[in-house]
């Protein structure tokens, strides 16, 4: 089989090349998706755990340390770290120039929490596009290659002008070889994606729960006082 | 606050996130790994089986000493049919009027193929030899009505024991044939080597191999030449097969004939298979033998 490789000529063999290198990549992403996913996964589950038990933000400010790899911590750690300045600029009226003077905490916490949305799906989704674009171009990648070759191949035979089985047997063989490539870098990356992107949304769909939810809680607290 | 966010969109935009190196190195690996599990033993390999190419004197390998045995392995059984062959070189030239219609025996040195005989027909070959008379040099002397009449029954002889050989192969094929359909595999049964080995290599004989390869690309018309010429060449092959250099020993006096010999041994300067070592051999080209081969 690695004979097919280096018989194969220079289009081919830089075509394998490229595959090779989409190949490697996107199995790295799919490894580092893997770990990183899982670890949010689980961390922001004993995060909410920890959140619904303590039910006191400056508690659970305090824990939050341990929480870094959960989006939904760092969610918090948004909203919590808003929260505090914008209590600390109203006991301390002193700066009429800044602009988070007597504004809403509700709104001011809601923002900071969608800001935080989006900077943690895009940390979750990074990479995820280089394996999609793995999935849907190696394979014509690999065609092209494949195509190419045969092309040699039948060049071959017009030169040697014999057109048994064997002689085109292996140049198609090689040929082919290309598209399996392809194929093979291909199929690992879409599964990757999806399964990687189901998990996103997932996590996602946490983060807005938790949000609306850290939300509520603000409000009660700014009607209860 | 504003250090965070720069540190974020650092992140975004930076290639490797901290621990994607590590996992880029474990799938380098990963990847490197796959040829060699491709080599290991437990990934079942599927060769690309050639097609078995059968040319008889050639499947075995070629030893100086063949063990006793057959160039074509066949059922042990047969051997003792095939072991009471005459040896030396058969002259069936000058056959006496008497004797009943001769059959020319099989040169077994080079036969690619021993054939069994059909039942009746071994006696007729043992009982051959022992009338044997003296070549044609003694016979030049006698006088000449009795030389010709000689010729004459010569040629009829030849004819009708032409008409035999031909019937006996005839016969021959098709007891081969019968018997290759009944043994399943003789190949796994008979030892490998020469009906007259004596040696302990499975094989076949390097002469008889060389003799087999020469006659092949030999060819000639019997009507070139007239009675029993026989030659006699020294023939030095070196081990890779490559004829370094020949020699007529002994010339048979047709210059046709030793002509034909010439260009055949040209033609097989190079055996298609290296020898044990280099050799030399001494054939002798005997051309009733060389047209009795089927």
């Amino acid at each position: 089989m690695l004979d097919l490789v280096f018989n194969a000529g220079p289009v081919v063999k830089l075509v394998l090349l490229i595959l090779v290198y989409f190949s490697l990549v996107s199995w790295a992403i799919i490894f580092y998706k893997v770990s990183v996913i899982q670890r949010a996964i689980a961390e922001s589950d004993r995060f909410l755990d920890f959140f619904w038990a303590k039910k006191r933000f400056d508690l659970v400010g305090q824990g939050i340390k341990e929480f870094s790899h959960s989006p939904i911590a760092n969610l918090f750690r948004e909203g919590y770290h808003e929260m505090l300045q914008f209590k600390k600029k109203n006991l301390d009226p002193t700066e009429p120039g800044d602009f988070s003077l007597k504004m809403d905490t509700t709104e001011m916490v809601g923002r900071a929490l969608r800001r935080a949305t989006t900077q943690e799906t895009q940390r979750l989704e990074k990479y995820l596009t280089f394996l999609a674009t793995t999935g849907s171009i190696a394979p014509f990648i690999g065609l092209f290659g494949t195509v190419w070759g045969i092309m040699d191949a039948f060049q071959g035979i017009g030169t040697t002008g014999s057109a048994s089985l064997a002689v085109v047997a292996p140049g198609i063989s090689e040929a082919l070889i290309a598209t399996a490539m392809g194929l093979a870098a291909a199929i690992p990356a879409v599964m990757g994606y999806n399964h990687f992107l189901n998990k996103v949304n997932i996590l996602i769909g946490e983060m807005d729960n938790f949000s609306q939810e850290l939300l509520n809680i603000v409000e009660r607290m700014e009607r209860g006082n | 606050m504003e250090s965070s966010r720069k540190q974020r969109w650092q992140q975004l935009q930076s290639v490797f996130e901290p621990g994607f190196k590590q996992m880029l190195l474990v799938s380098i690996l990963l990847h490197l790994l796959l040829p060699i599990l491709y080599y290991a033993p437990f990934f079942p390999k599927r060769e690309i089986e050639k097609p078995p190419v059968y040319r008889v004197n050639l499947v075995n390998k070629i030893v100086k000493n063949p063990q006793a045995g057959r160039p074509e392995a066949a059922p042990v059984t047969k051997k003792p049919e095939v072991k009471p062959k005459p040896k030396p070189k058969p002259k069936p030239k000058p056959k006496p009027v008497v004797k009943p219609i001769p059959i020319p025996p099989k040169p077994v040195p080079v036969k690619p193929e021993p054939k069994p005989k059909p039942e009746p027909e071994p006696k007729a070959v043992k009982e051959k030899p022992q009338p044997k008379p003296k070549p044609a040099v003694s016979k030049a002397q006698e006088n000449t009505l009795q030389q010709r009449l000689d010729q004459l029954r010569a040629a009829q002889d030849k004819k009708a024991s032409e008409q035999a050989r031909k019937d006996r192969i005839a016969a021959l094929k098709a007891d081969a044939l019968a018997e290759s359909s009944n043994i399943e595999s003789p190949v796994a049964e008979a030892p490998v080597g020469m009906a007259d080995g004596k040696g302990d290599e499975a094989g076949v004989s390097a002469i008889a191999f060389v003799q087999e390869f020469i006659q092949q690309q030999w060819s000639f018309s019997k009507y070139q030449a007239s009675g029993n010429p026989e030659a006699e060449v020294k023939l030095f092959y070196n081990a890779a097969g490559t004829l370094l250099h020949y020699k007529f020993l002994k010339q048979s006096g047709n210059s046709a004939f030793d002509e034909s010999l010439t260009r055949a041994i040209t033609k097989s300067k190079q055996l298609p298979q290296p020898l044990p070592q280099s050799m030399e051999f001494h054939i002798f080209f005997n051309l009733k033998d060389m047209l009795d081969k089927p």
